[in-house]
């Protein structure tokens, strides 16, 4: 059976509830715009949200989607992808969600290098919380849970990409949604653990990174036509480059072979319904007397 | 030949053919961690399996690899062994540690067996336990023959086969199956073997053990560990995905999966921590495998916040949770029947699980191919509560085909044309029986949200009083009927009586040992064993127990945290309580002794 999808399928029926100005908007649109431009249809899509505003989004794009926990979804995500390879499986999470409470499962699925998408919803602030601290968080910024201004360094998810060995890192902003849906679609089309970073400011708890703060900032590396997104050792040196100028567009790309080829098992989940149980008798003989 | 065998007492070895009252005997076989004292004791098991008897092994080691003392218990029969029982008739002390620790589980028919060039045992040590005591010259026959010291496990299993009576013939081809693996090593092995049967032969080598049922020669008979059990199990009911981070006892299954994933075509999994383990094998479910994880306590207490993920997307999902003591790191390598209250109560809110305690092998690779089947049908979480016992002991098992009705359910999956069928799909809808269909992430018309937060029948957050109801309804409502899907009560043991056991998981095999022995000196008495405790099969239970004048509940626990659950149910006055909680498993012994001092 084929069918045939139109721009609007990708929406259900439930209202946005999102501040007005968020930066998530965005992302949501242009994640959208991408899949449908790149023709991957909806039912073979699966996007995993984490918790947090971002997570939220779960109810409004009609592809198969799971909302899992907290700083959980990239091992949901891994699950999944490791029982179906056919699946374009997305991850969407705060920067909470993915420095904070999940940054070891983020460093695990840079090294795994499945493929999976993760867009990381990064407004260096705790949202849905109503504002706390988030290891993304400029020093100095005051906030809830740092009144007199944050003293951890924050975490810096590029670097750790591309240090960890993601083969696809880039940065977009939701300030710049043409060049973000383009981003996307160069993640999507991807084969390996694509991440991108996107700089979204959270119009009602974050007063310091506003939308105004990151386009006096932005840049394209991509515009400097001798970048090479190859090159190792360039692509860290750059991604330690946060300020006054705040680099964007795909900071390293590399091709390594992906996590489930190497592993070169097909459980062929929808077609492997079977309901005889499996002969064991070959696992037993080892242990016959 | 070097004639350096003596023995420091001059009575004869006793005859260890089985009759009477011993309808079992167990040999020790202790030493230094990290020395292969495990594969002696599976040598000297398979001798004795190939000589037809049934066997049990459980071994006692530290949680660390090398130095410190481990302990290879081993008791075999004729007829089942239910336990490995803690009378030691043969002590293989390799270690001096070995008779220092175990000395008060000999008696006066007991022979120990230890090369004096190792260790010395004093004069006043031997004089309190008059059992026979061998020196074996395992040190001189190295020396003399210029042989690896790796071969000395083997000079000292092959001088405890012969104390039994076991041929050379059969010893050699235990070594073989044993040691088939490391073929750099079995050479020089059979040529222990061969010289220490020739040394020894003048004082052991008249013996015959005779084996007066010939029948366990006639069966197929497996000699296997729980988690080989577990793991045939699940590889039977066409598990799909397998996640862990190796944590003992359950780290055995980890590689056992391993070992048979490319065979069987399924995905296992080593993950960075137990947290993201859960969370991948729901993500794996979710996606249509039929998914497990493994764990002990500890690991258990980090996928607590994930099993209420399972249940609040209703994704089927096996829990392998194999305890041991904790709290915390705990006795990683000793066992405990304590994460009984922790499984049934672990959440946030309210949710229903179903907890499974297979007590014995056999129920463990029966009850874990059962579990996928109830996680399916039902849309749940379903653990399987074994213990370091259960799983990391062998036994011996007799298994027959399996019955052409044995069926995988994979409950209400939607295929292709009933999805082609349906308009405006509701993953979650509201039915009579409260369980809904699935659909799999790549069926077309199956799209929807499986949501961690309160949502409608879409999948959609919902956080109205109304659907919150209904939903909480949903969820208890699936497991109403569970109990027609799991067995029947275990009972064993006399019918007219007014005593009776009690025990749930692993704890079993020492109360049917119990039970054998009181029968022997017309103490009868009933067992019931439970297989499972959520749900806990209540009128099944009463009915038995409501007779009865005297309730003897074993736990290896500390606070009896079955008798907790039980305590509502039945008359206290009438429960006597034996738990232990030492890391220890029970032994038959220690039941006799309560139950013949409780009576
Ligand atoms: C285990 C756990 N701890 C805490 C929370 C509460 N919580 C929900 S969202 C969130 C932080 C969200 O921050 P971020 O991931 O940056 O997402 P944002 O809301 O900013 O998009 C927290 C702490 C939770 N849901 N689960
Ligand atoms: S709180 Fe911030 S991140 Fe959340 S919806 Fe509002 S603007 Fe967006
Ligand atoms: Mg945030």
């Amino acid at each position: 059976m084929k069918k045939i999808y139109q721009r609007d399928d990708y929406n259900t029926n439930q209202k946005c509830t999102w501040c007005p100005g968020c930066g998530n908007f965005a992302i949501w649109y242009m994640l959208k715009q991408a899949l449908f431009e790149l023709k991957i249809n909806p039912h073979n899509v699966v996007i995993v949200y984490g918790v947090g505003c971002s997570g939220n989004g779960a109810n409004f794009t009609d592809v198969y989607s799971f909302h899992g926990l907290h700083g959980r979804a990239l091992p949901v995500a891994q699950g999944i992808k490791l029982v179906n390879k056919n699946l374009k499986v997305i991850v969407m999470a705060g920067d909470g969600d993915s420095m904070g409470i999940g940054i070891g499962h983020f460093i695990h699925a840079c090294r795994r290098n499945m493929d999976i998408t993760l867009i990381m919803h990064d407004n260096q602030i705790y949202g849905l919380t109503t504002g706390q601290l988030s290891p993304r968080s400029d020093l100095g910024m005051i906030t809830k849970t740092s009144p007199t201004g944050n003293f951890e360094t924050p975490v810096n998810p590029i670097s750790l990409a591309i240090s960890s060995g993601a083969t696809f890192v880039a940065r977009g902003f939701s300030g710049h949604p043409r060049p973000l849906k383009e981003i996307f679609k160069a993640a999507l089309i991807h084969k390996g653990f694509s991440f991108v970073d996107v700089l979204q400011p959270c119009v009602t708890f974050n007063k310091l990174n506003t939308y105004a703060w990151y386009n006096a900032r932005a840049y394209y590396l991509q515009d400097d036509s001798t970048y090479d997104v190859h090159d190792f050792n360039k692509a860290l040196s750059v991604s330690f480059i946060w300020g006054q100028r705040i680099p964007l567009g795909i900071f390293y790309k590399n091709y390594a072979p992906t996590y489930e080829d190497s592993l070169n098992i097909d459980i062929n989940v929808l077609q492997t319904m079977d309901s005889s149980p499996q002969d064991i008798s070959e696992i037993l003989k080892e242990y016959e007397v | 030949m070097i004639n350096l065998f003596k023995t420091l007492r001059t009575k004869s070895i006793p005859d260890f053919n089985l009759s009477g009252h011993s309808l079992c005997r167990t040999i020790l076989i202790g030493g230094e961690a990290g020395q292969g004292i495990k594969s002696a004791g599976l040598i000297v098991s398979h001798a004795l399996l190939l000589a037809g008897f049934n066997v049990k092994l459980y071994d006692e080691y530290p949680s660390l690899i090398r130095g410190g003392h481990t302990d290879v218990l081993i008791t075999f029969s004729e007829f089942p062994v239910y336990a490995p029982n803690s009378e030691v008739d043969v002590m293989v002390c390799i270690d001096h540690k070995t008779f220092i620790n175990r000395k008060q589980d000999l008696n006066l028919n007991s022979i120990i067996l230890y090369d004096e060039n190792e260790f010395r045992l004093d004069n006043n040590e031997t004089n309190v336990y008059p059992c026979e005591i061998f020196t074996i010259p395992v040190n001189k026959i190295i020396k003399t023959y210029k042989l690896p010291a790796y071969t000395k496990n083997t000079i000292y299993l092959c001088a405890c086969l012969m104390t039994l009576g076991i041929d050379i013939d059969t010893t050699k081809q235990a070594i073989t199956k044993v040691l088939q693996k490391k073929p750099d090593k079995l050479n020089l092995n059979i040529q222990a073997c061969e010289l220490t049967y020739q040394n020894l032969n003048d004082i052991f080598g008249i013996r015959q053990i005779k084996v007066t049922n010939q029948n366990n020669l006639k069966k197929k008979r497996f000699f296997l560990s729980g988690n080989e059990c577990a793991g045939s199990g699940a590889i039977e009911a066409r598990m799909g995905f397998y996640a862990a981070y190796p944590m003992t006892p359950a780290s055995s299954l980890l590689d056992f999966m391993f070992k048979h994933y490319r065979t069987y075509n399924f995905i296992v999994k080593q993950t960075e921590d137990e947290i993201a383990a859960i969370n991948m094998a729901i993500g794996a479910a979710f996606a249509g495998a039929r998914s497990m994880v493994g764990t002990s306590g500890g690991g258990f207490s980090l996928m607590v916040e994930g099993l209420g993920l399972a249940a609040m997307t209703e994704t089927p999902l096996v829990i392998f949770l194999a305890q041991r003591p904790g709290p915390s790191t705990g006795m990683p390598t000793w066992t405990a029947q304590s994460d009984l209250l922790f499984v049934l109560n672990a959440s946030q809110d309210e949710f229903p699980r179903v907890v499974l305690t297979p007590t014995d092998h056999e129920e463990l690779r029966e009850m874990t191919f059962l579990a996928f089947n109830i996680a399916e049908k039902y849309q749940i979480p379903v653990f399987i509560l074994s213990d370091k016992y259960l799983s990391e002991s062998y036994t011996t098992i007799t298994y027959q085909d399996p019955n052409p009705s044995k069926k995988i359910d994979r409950g209400l999956l939607l295929n292709a044309s009933a999805l082609a069928r349906i308009e405006n799909f509701k993953r979650y809808e509201f039915t009579n029986s409260g369980i809904s269909a699935r659909s799999l992430p790549g069926q077309i018309n199956g799209i929807h949200l499986a949501n961690s937060d309160e949502s409608d029948e879409y999948g959609y957050s919902n956080e109205t009083s109304e659907i919150r109801r209904l939903k909480m309804q949903k969820r208890f409502k699936k497991v109403e009927n569970v109990s027609s899907d799991l067995p029947g009560l275990n009972v064993y043991g006399a019918h007219k009586t007014k005593y009776c056991i009690v025990t749930w998981g692993s704890s079993k095999g020492s109360a049917l040992e119990a039970i054998r022995r009181l029968q022997m000196m017309n103490k009868y008495i009933k067992l019931v064993a439970l297989n499972y405790v959520e749900p806990l099969p209540e009128k099944d239970l009463i009915s038995i127990l409501k007779p009865m004048k005297k309730i003897f509940l074993i736990e290896n626990n500390y606070t009896g945290q079955l008798y907790n659950i039980l305590r509502h149910l039945i008359d206290t006055s009438l429960v006597v309580r034996f738990n232990k909680y030492d890391g220890r498993p029970i032994f038959p012994k220690e039941i006799v002794d309560f139950i013949l001092t409780s009576i």
